[in-house]
Order: structure tokens, then C-alpha cells, then sequence
């Protein structure tokens, strides 16, 4: 036993150096950040998300929305890069790049409130369906297979059509198409851990319910929950401009990435750079949160390393 | 077995009630009233009022679901708006195309997404590897609407060897499936890669290369076999979900398929339209996830055990 015990010591300090009250400290969130930064791709996946964000924070300061995003110039109308206009200029004489850091602002902060929303209603509906059981979580669960069995572009298009435009509503439609995803992982990671042993002791102890959810369930179901929602905004990011390209997210002249694209098609043969750009932010910011969900999944969870 | 299909089948009558209510509560939020959408924007606010009598549009809302329910287990399920004709025969028009494109994109990411993701496992970690899981990752970040504008640009545009609309020829399905296919190919890569790895490094396997069997055949022969079990599962939700997204695809191509034709309902408040077309997709998902886990439970004979048993 003691013998077990110093071997397992070993291995501790090996892989968390020597000082062994430094791991002791060490919490959960410290660890996966450890992990996490040796994934190189990940950490590009997180570098180009903050630049991203720092670009559309500061969207305001760097190029002003109204008189470079929106203003129309026709004098200026569909040059393509130079110095003064980094990513050219569109039909209206509109800065491309201006567009496109405003556009940012839409896509991110849509993507980032939505996925936050639903994570949060839909933890509290699977966590519901699986701490109860039964008959509510046979309801809870149903109404989630029937929302997924209805095409989740066609779910956001119907939303849009009977909300009406604009950033709220599209907010309240995607978020309703991601409820879904939430409550399935909340919920498995929920019977996951109810039936361990860890749990059935500290009931045996008396420790309560809330109690249990709050030292034992959440901290076992945030990692999951963590990575879903950071393929959500993925997802998301892509869904918003799928709609505007569509003509059914953000109204024009607001720029959005998707409908820059829409407004692009026609004329995207003498002027590529239109097409190009817009959907270039919206690879690289799915792309980004791809790869950060990618890297929080390893290292949340370490038996996938080989 | 039969009496699974059944119990099954028999789950699939609530989801698509709750499917039905959702998108009718959904439409009876969107504006506008059916008969101003039939007769136009220039009829005559009487005859506009008596059409929505004879629609029942003034009745209260749940009395209108019902009677759309009791109607469609009648097997009616109302006219288009549009055209005053049946929304299933319009359904059944469209419908064609979308399950085409669908078949030949999750055919084309199967034939595209499993072998490579065979070849980066067997050699992990080889330039090969790392090319191809660099570009799945890629790819499954890229809209397939923006892939489709570029891919025009290209071949249709540029070089003229390939039609950017309509659907005359097999040339014509050349991009819109290419598209389609991209980024499920590219989950099937990365997935059939991940649980590949797994499975070569199980006991059987090294027991079936230290009896000698040939690289090759441990890989097609017994390693795929059981790596590929988590992957039919994905293909066939991947199948639903293009069937019921082909509305970008068929919006940039020009095709008159499902999704265009729902994207029109939408826009007009086509309401059976829309009812019938939401109906019919959630249907064909719930069956496809069926047919999926009867086909896992055919190809694993631990899962149909379970099923045998009960």
C-alpha cells in the first residue's frame, strides 16, 4: 500500500515538477491551461481569436463605422487593395477592411452571447433530465430530439421570418437551435458521474443534494461543456453569415460577413477581393474556435494523448 | 429486432407532434395573414377577410392546430399558398433533387473522407498525416456557400470548364456535390483517423500481425471492420443533416430543390407549405437515424445480441 502510494508521489512530481505543494494548489483550470499550452495549434487558434476580438473591440477607433463602413463613395467604388484601402473598396465605395472588422463585431458577439445563452438553458434542462430521471427527463429529452429533427437552418430561417430582422432576433433564433446540443452533454455528463462511487460516498456521508451538483457534477460536466460551446460558436459563426447570405440575418447596410458576400456575388468575377476577404474572416474565426475546441478537448481530457 | 423497429418507429409519432407544434407556433408568430398572401397585395379587404373565414384563419390558434392535425392524419395537409396546389405533390417535386445532391455529397465524403483518414492513421504523424489532418480542419471551418462562390469563381468564371448553375448535365452536379461533400468528408477523415488509432492498438490486432497476416490485410481485413462502427453512425446523421441544409447549396447553384423551395415558403408564409416540407424532412431524419442504428446493429454482432435478447 505504501508502497503504492510512493510510486504514484513519483509519477505526481515527474509530471508536475518537484515541489510537491505547488500541486496541491494547482486547481483544474490551471491544469488544462497547462495542457492546453503545448498545443501549438490550439494556441494559434486562441491568437487569432483575440486579435480578432481586439479588432472588433476596437473596430470603432481603428476605422469609423460611419464614415468608412457605411457612408457611400461612389468615387472610390471597387478599387482593390492599396495602402489607403487594405482590402479595397465595394460597389458603394466602402471600405472593405472597415466592413469587415464591424462585420466581426456582429458575428463574434452574436456567436459568443448566443452559445452563452444556450449552454446555460440548455445545462439547466440536461442537468433537470438527469439528476430527475423519469418522466421528466423522457419529456425534457424529447423535446430536444424533436428540435433537432427539424433542419437547424430551416428552424433559424422560420425564427428569422416570424421575429423579423436584426441582431436580437437573430440572437434569439440561433440560440434556440443550439439548446439541443447543451442539454444532451449536461445530461450524459450528469449519469456519468451519478452513478459513480466518489458520489454514492458522499451521500453516504449526508452531503445533499445541491451540494453534490455543486462540488461533484459541475466540475465534472464543465469540460464537456466547455468544448460543445466552443464548437457552437464555431458553428454559429457560420450559420450567422449562412443567413445573411440568404438575405434573412442582418439587414443591409449594416455590414455582416455573409451578406458582404451576397452583395459581392453578382460582380465577383471583375472584383474577387469582394467574395474573397469577407469569407476569409469567416474561415479563419471558424476555424479558430475549431481549433481551440480541438485543444481543450485533449486537454481536458488526457487518455486521448498517446 | 422487429419489435425494436416498432418500438422505434412508434417514438418517431410525439417528436414529429412536437415538430408540427413548434414550427406552427413558429408560423402563427410571422406576420401577415394567409388570404392577403393568396389573393395579393391589391385584393379587397372583404373578399381578403372572407377567404381567411373559409381558411379558418380566424379561429383561435389551437383550434387551428388540431384541425391541421385531424386534416393531416387524413392525409391532408393543405394547399400551397402559391399555387393552390397540394404541398405534398410540390414536396415531391423538389424533394428529388435535394435527396440526389445529398446521396452523391455522402457518397462522395465517404469515398473522399474514409481512406484518407485510413492513411493518416496507419501513418501517424507522417507528412501525409499531418497534411491531411491539416486540411480537414480547415475544411470542416469552411461554409460551403462561400466554398461554392469561390469554386465558380474558378472553374465556372475563370476557366469555363464547369456550369455555375441549372442541373442539365452530370457536369452540373460536379460543385454543388463537391461542395456539399467538403466538410463532411472532412469529419469522416478526422473521425475514422481517431478511431483507427484506437483499434489498431488493440491486443487483436497485434495478435493477428505476430501470426504473420500480411500489414495490409490486418488493416482492411481486421482492423477496419471494427474502426468503422463509430463511423457509419456519423455518416448517417451527416446524411440527415445535408438532406435537410441543402438550402445554401441549391440557393448559390440555382437548383430547385427542397431547400428552395422551403426558403420561397418561408418568405411568403407559404404556412402549409412550410408545415409539410418541416413534417416530411423531420420524418425522413428520424427514419435515416433508424435505418443507421439498424445497419450498425447488422454489421456488429454485439449490438444486434443486445437487441435479440430482449
Amino acid at each position: 500500500m505504501t508502497g503504492n502510494l510512493n510510486l504514484s508521489k513519483e509519477i505526481l512530481a515527474e509530471y508536475f515538477g518537484d515541489d510537491e505543494q505547488d500541486f496541491k494548489k494547482r486547481n483544474q483550470i490551471g491544469e488544462v491551461w497547462r495542457r492546453m499550452r503545448k498545443n501549438k495549434t490550439a494556441m494559434l487558434g486562441l491568437a487569432v481569436i483575440i486579435i480578432f476580438a481586439l479588432l472588433a473591440i476596437f473596430a470603432g477607433f481603428i476605422c469609423d463605422y460611419d464614415t468608412m463602413a457605411i457612408k457611400q463613395n461612389v468615387s472610390i467604388r471597387l478599387q482593390t487593395s492599396s495602402a489607403e484601402h487594405w482590402f479595397g473598396t465595394d460597389t458603394y465605395g466602402r471600405d472593405v477592411f472597415a466592413r469587415v472588422i464591424h462585420g466581426g463585431r456582429i458575428s463574434l458577439s452574436v456567436g459568443f452571447i448566443s452559445v452563452a445563452i444556450s449552454a446555460l438553458i440548455g445545462g439547466l434542462l440536461g442537468a433537470t433530465a438527469g439528476l430527475y430521471g423519469g418522466r421528466v427527463d423522457n419529456m425534457i429529452m424529447r423535446f430536444m430530439d424533436a428540435i433537432v429533427s427539424i433542419p437547424s437552418m430551416l428552424l433559424t430561417l422560420a425564427l428569422v421570418a416570424a421575429l423579423g430582422h436584426g441582431i436580437r432576433n437573430l440572437l434569439i433564433a440561433i440560440t434556440i437551435g443550439q439548446i439541443p446540443a447543451f442539454t444532451r452533454v449536461v445530461r450524459a455528463s450528469v449519469l456519468s458521474v451519478t452513478g459513480q462511487d466518489f458520489v454514492e460516498a458522499a451521500r453516504s456521508y449526508g452531503t445533499g443534494t445541491f451540494r453534490i451538483i455543486y462540488r461533484h457534477i459541475i466540475p465534472n460536466a464543465i469540460g464537456p461543456i466547455i468544448v460543445q460551446a466552443t464548437m457552437s460558436i464555431a458553428g454559429t459563426i457560420l450559420q450567422i453569415s449562412g443567413l445573411s447570405f440568404l438575405g434573412m440575418g442582418i439587414e443591409a447596410p449594416a455590414p455582416e460577413w455573409g451578406s458582404m458576400l451576397a452583395e459581392a456575388r453578382p460582380i465577383m468575377r471583375s472584383s474577387p477581393h469582394l467574395v474573397i476577404f469577407p469569407g476569409m474572416a469567416i474561415v479563419l474565426a471558424t476555424l479558430a474556435m475549431n481549433l481551440i475546441g480541438d485543444g481543450l478537448r485533449d486537454a481536458l481530457d488526457p487518455k486521448l494523448k498517446d | 429486432m422487429t419489435r425494436y423497429i416498432l418500438k422505434r418507429l412508434l417514438m418517431m409519432v410525439p417528436i414529429i407532434l412536437i415538430v408540427s407544434f413548434i414550427v406552427f407556433t413558429i408560423l402563427s408568430l410571422t406576420p401577415g395573414n394567409p388570404g392577403q398572401i393568396i389573393l395579393g397585395a391589391t385584393a379587397e379587404k372583404e373578399d381578403v377577410d372572407a377567404l381567411n373565414h373559409e381558411l379558418g384563419y380566424d379561429r383561435p390558434f389551437l383550434e387551428r392546430y388540431v384541425n391541421y392535425i385531424i386534416n393531416a392524419l387524413h392525409g391532408d395537409f393543405g394547399l400551397s399558398y402559391s399555387n393552390q396546389r397540394p404541398v405534398f405533390e410540390e414536396i415531391f417535386l423538389a424533394f428529388p433533387i435535394s435527396l440526389k445532391l445529398s446521396l452523391l455529397a455522402i457518397l462522395t465524403a465517404v469515398l473522399i473522407g474514409i481512406p484518407l483518414g485510413v492513411l493518416s492513421a496507419v501513418k501517424q504523424y507522417s507528412l501525409i498525416d499531418n497534411i491531411c489532418t491539416v486540411l480537414a480542419m480547415v475544411f470542416a471551418s469552411v461554409p460551403g456557400f462561400w466554398l461554392s462562390l469561390m469554386l465558380i469563381l474558378l472553374f465556372s468564371l475563370r476557366l469555363e470548364l464547369l456550369p455555375s448553375h441549372g442541373m442539365d448535365t452530370p457536369l452540373h452536379y460536379i460543385l454543388p456535390v463537391f461542395t456539399m461533400s467538403v466538410s463532411s468528408a472532412a469529419s469522416f477523415m478526422r473521425l475514422t483517423r481517431t478511431s483507427m488509432l484506437e483499434t489498431i492498438r488493440q491486443d487483436y490486432v497485434r495478435t493477428a500481425r505476430s501470426k504473420g497476416v500480411p500489414e495490409n490485410v490486418v488493416i482492411t481485413r481486421y482492423a477496419l471492420k471494427n474502426a468503422l462502427l463509430p463511423v457509419i453512425t456519423v455518416i448517417g446523421s451527416y446524411f440527415g443533416i445535408l438532406l435537410g441544409g441543402t438550402v445554401l447549396t441549391e440557393s448559390v447553384f440555382a437548383l430547385p430543390g427542397l431547400g428552395t423551395l422551403i426558403l420561397q415558403a418561408i418568405r411568403m408564409k407559404n404556412v402549409p407549405m412550410v408545415m409539410g416540407a418541416t413534417i416530411f424532412l423531420a420524418g425522413m431524419f428520424s427514419i435515416i437515424i433508424l435505418i443507421t442504428d439498424i445497419v450498425c446493429a447488422f454489421v456488429d454482432p454485439r449490438v444486434r445480441a443486445m437487441y435479440s435478447n430482449k
